[in-house]
């Protein structure tokens, strides 16, 4: 029962666990150190009567989503390509799978700075280059850029998930059914989704842990602005907690978050999860 | 394993190289542009692609570790 690893197990996941509960049920201001107090569910009221709560729920899920959508979408298109017979098909593969192995940080450093920047940027120079007025991606578009960038990051894990599935596709079925007539829609949809279905629910739920708690890309590119543009549910909570002091309200988001994602989890194990039985 | 043309093998590889380059463009460019001075590499493209190419950033970030 108490064996080395559930000890390990405990001090990993279930004490922190514990103390955010505990922490959120307190008055805790880094601002008062001293007066931590019993306070009930007013942490949790004030989190979520916050104006930016609601911002922030429907920023998350619209992130997660347009994440999702794009990278499964993109995801089979690229592996179908890239499953195609070719030259240095070893070369390639490792160019379209090569932005995974950039670090969330440096990667939104690299297109805020050096592609979206309207003036110093790549898109903003080639637009003024053509006469064209430079757009403002994050000014106009926050939301968008952030999905751009996420999406950028996670198309190749997509990829390189349905790829591998699809090189374990047997050739002679295809062949069969060419045989028989199918033309290469009617082989794409009933042979090859059919057995990208699992690799496509993987994709998807491992992708749903790291999309709930984006902050990286949104601390570094547009700090949760202009206003609530950007915040997400993850970035609220370090808001409260980190900048505004109030580690309760903090925890209390936590603890709401983590029953949101278990939401999600549960809507996805419903929709999806069939598939991995 | 049927025979597939070559012609059918190159343009598969356009295809995919095309793809290629424009995921891992980001990454090239920054590349590129670490062996750009600074004033050079927020110029337009095709000045810094034209620029003189140095290691001056480098020595600069090695400088700063000390």
């Amino acid at each position: 029962m108490m064996s080395p690893s559930v000890l390990l197990l405990l001090g990993w996941m279930l004490v922190p666990l514990t103390m955010t509960i505990y922490f959120s049920f307190l008055r805790y201001n880094l601002l008062n150190p001293g007066t931590e107090s019993f306070t009930g569910w007013t942490n949790y009221y004030y989190f979520v009567t916050d104006p930016s709560f609601t911002d922030a729920l429907v920023n998350t899920i619209s992130i997660f989503g347009g994440v999702l959508f794009i990278t499964t979408i993109g995801g089979i298109a690229f592996s179908l390509l890239l499953d195609q017979p070719m030259w240095k098909s070893g070369l390639i593969r490792m160019l379209v799978i090569a932005p995974f192995f950039v670090m969330p940080t440096v990667s939104a450093l690299v297109w805020k700075n050096m592609f979206m920047n309207p003036v110093n940027g790549f898109f903003g120079q080639i637009a003024s280059f053509l006469g064209l007025q430079p757009f403002d991606f994050f000014g106009q578009a926050p939301l968008l850029s952030v999905i751009w960038i996420i999406s950028w990051q996670w198309l190749p894990f997509a990829t390189l998930i349905l790829l591998t599935a699809l090189q374990s596709l047997d050739q002679d079925q295809l062949e069969a059914s060419e045989m028989d007539g199918a033309n290469s829609f009617s082989r794409f949809i009933f042979i090859i989704l059919p057995h990208l279905a699992r690799p496509i629910t993987v994709a998807i739920l491992i992708q749903t842990i790291f999309l709930l708690s984006i902050f990286a890309e949104i601390l570094v590119t547009t700090n949760g602005g202009p206003g609530t543009a950007t915040t997400n549910l993850t970035y609220l909570i370090y808001v409260q907690s980190l900048l505004q002091f109030d580690v309760g309200a903090g925890s209390a988001g936590g603890v709401i978050a983590i029953i949101l994602a278990n939401i999600v989890a549960i809507f996805l194990m419903r929709m999806i999860g069939k598939n991995l039985e | 394993m049927r025979a597939i043309s070559n012609n059918r093998k190159a343009l598969n590889t356009a295809i995919a190289l095309t793809l290629g380059l424009f995921m891992s463009f980001p990454i090239i460019w920054i590349l590129i542009l670490s062996f750009k001075s600074e004033l050079d590499a927020i110029g337009n493209p095709i000045q810094v692609l034209l620029s003189s190419w140095t290691l001056d950033s480098f020595s600069t970030v090695q400088g700063r570790s000390d």
